[in-house]
């Protein structure tokens, strides 16, 4: 590639714009970051304090033991609904992503078609209806009709992008099991789904997310301590305050986004492909 | 490729049955409930009103049907206009590939966007704090007076728009950047080479190749921020004066706090009819399923 002469000057304010944005995305991150670990005097004082003057794990240890203030229930409920909300999505995504790619049906790209359209529909615009048919079967405030919700609100998209990775995985190694004498079934759990083991934890981390950032349906579909989850939790403790503590809202805060964050460090590609429901490929 | 239909229709029962149910049917449900008059009290209790629910939609007062409306448009016109702004901008930047860590920031971007809504909401609301709020902090360096940001009705919704606009920035950034990913570089390269400068390589190569990538992002980003529901619930849940109620929040306090189920599902309708409009633009204009 030929070297290109750019002005100097052109790369300072390139750099500035960069780092101006950074600050500005980990500005508010930091701010909650560095409250969790304040006592509450300090954390309104006058003048804001950078870096925390008395460290303390108090807050942490408030929210989880402190069931008065928050307790670990609510923690607890999310991942339940989470992980209900993933192995939903994997299992269906996985199925009809195979049936999608080896099958040829009528139908078949009408339906893939449609589920990028679903996608696209917004859950709040079916909550209503959803809270009244939950209330009459009885899946009003249980972790299954949450799980159940999420878990097929993102299936639509998952589904499609399990059949776009089934599609890269060559097809001769399954007719080869087939030939040996095993079945078509069992062909597709031993063969194929290790070697779509990458992309079943795509789908996982972007159905783990929908459950856990959750706050919506949650609001609207929950009721008691037993099954609500960490964002109405916060919601409630916020709104039951008249002295609004911040120490132990921005702990919560600060320990609620520690699941997505990992998994984002670690499924980088495949997240940012499903953040933009596959409208480019990262 | 296997041609055994009924084979291949078992695989995509779970997931047909599943939408089916959780997603295909409620929408059949709230077009028939938008229809009757339902109290969260009695649910199963549905009386037919035919077109009532959207009139009364007019009827309304505190807040007016059309302030829900212009405060929607503000707040999806201001955030998305920004996205796409700030998005492009950095999308361009880390596009250069002299420039170092260009990973590392796009990472980075990506922050506001994968944390929760509430969680958005929450932060915030704790910078625009007035008294214990850094903003109003850095107003005092600057010797500025100090504003109370989200209790203010003139300042409320110019606050939960720029939380919003901090949210949605790395969704259209990550579109943008692939769209100037699918630029050839040889392009801007013999550009280069005639001798062109940086401001015309941008007007005439690259804008016009990003240009539909643009307009997905606009007609995306529209969508998603249309539903914004957390955010603005958990900074001023539609406060003060209404000043901040879009028709998300709208919704909610219509079914929920007045008990309105049916009224409620005629607010439904009117984001599903933007929602399948957004959708229609987009299968038009971009058919992502074909290959």
């Amino acid at each position: 590639m030929a070297s290109i002469y750019i002005n100097p000057s052109r790369k300072i304010i390139a750099y500035a714009i960069v780092l101006f944005y950074a600050v500005i995305t980990i500005l508010p991150l930091y701010w909650i970051f560095v409250t969790t670990f304040k006592s509450p005097s300090e954390a309104i004082g006058f003048p804001p304090t950078l870096i925390p003057q008395q460290f303390t794990f108090s807050n942490i240890i408030r929210i989880f033991t402190d069931s008065r203030v928050f307790g670990f229930r609510p923690f607890l409920n999310s991942l339940v609904i989470s992980l209900g909300t993933a192995v939903i999505a994997v299992i269906a995504s996985f199925l009809a992503g195979y049936g999608f790619s080896r099958y040829k049906f009528p139908g078949r790209d009408v339906l893939l078609l449609s589920l990028l359209f679903l996608n696209l529909l917004p859950l709040l615009s079916i909550v209503i209806p959803v809270f009244r048919l939950f209330i009459i079967y009885r899946l009003y405030d249980t972790y299954m009709g949450l799980a159940l919700l999420h878990g097929f609100k993102t299936a639509p998209f998952t589904s499609w992008l399990m059949k776009n990775y089934i599609d890269t995985l060559p097809e001769e190694l399954e007719e080869s099991a087939m030939i040996d004498g095993c079945s078509p079934f069992k062909a597709m759990l031993r063969i194929t789904a290790p070697l779509a083991a990458p992309g079943l934890a795509a789908v996982a981390i972007l159905a783990f997310r929908q459950g856990w950032n959750d706050f919506t349906a949650a609001l609207i579909l929950t009721t008691s301590a037993s099954v609500r989850p960490y964002t109405i939790a916060l919601y409630r403790f916020v709104g039951e305050q008249g002295q609004v503590e911040w120490t132990l809202i921005s702990a919560a805060a600060f320990i609620s986004i520690i699941p997505v964050v990992i998994s984002f460090a670690f499924f980088q590609k495949h997240f940012v492909t499903g953040l933009t429901g596959g409208s480019v490929k990262a | 490729m296997r041609r055994r239909p009924a084979v291949g229709y078992l695989y995509i029962t779970p997931l047909v049955v599943g939408v089916l149910l959780f997603s295909i049917y409620p929408v059949i449900q709230v077009v028939w409930m938008s229809f009757h008059e339902i109290h969260l009290a009695s649910l199963r209790q549905m009386t037919w009103v035919g077109l009532q629910n959207y009139a009364e939609l007019f009827r309304i007062q505190r807040p007016t049907f059309s302030s829900v409306l212009t405060i929607t448009a503000l707040f999806v016109g201001g955030s998305v206009f920004f996205h796409v702004v700030i998005g492009l901008l950095l999308a361009l930047m880390l596009n250069a590939t002299w420039l170092k860590g260009r990973t590392f920031f796009r990472n980075l971007y990506m922050l506001p966007w994968i944390t929760s809504g509430i969680m958005v909401g929450y932060t915030w609301s704790f910078l625009f704090e007035p008294r214990a709020g850094i903003l109003n902090y850095m107003l005092s360096l600057l010797s500025l007076p100090a504003q109370s940001w989200t209790a203010d009705p003139t300042l409320a919704l110019p606050s939960i728009i720029i939380a919003n606009i901090w949210r949605g920035v790395p969704y259209s950034l990550i579109i943008l950047t692939g769209g100037l990913q699918s630029i050839n570089p040889e392009l801007n390269e013999s550009a280069i080479v005639d001798g062109a400068s940086t401001t015309q390589i941008f007007r005439l190569i690259t804008f016009p190749l990003i240009k539909s990538f643009i307009l997905l992002t606009l007609i995306l980003d529209t969508g998603l921020t249309f539903h914004v529901f957390d955010t603005i619930f958990s900074m001023t849940a539609g406060g003060p004066m209404h000043s901040t109620e879009t028709l998300a929040v709208f919704m909610y306090y219509q079914a929920f706090k007045y008990g309105k189920i049916g009224l409620g599902s005629s607010i439904s309708m009117v984001l599903l009819t933007f929602a399948l409009i957004i959708a229609i633009v987009y299968m038009r204009f971009f058919r992502p399923g074909r290959e």
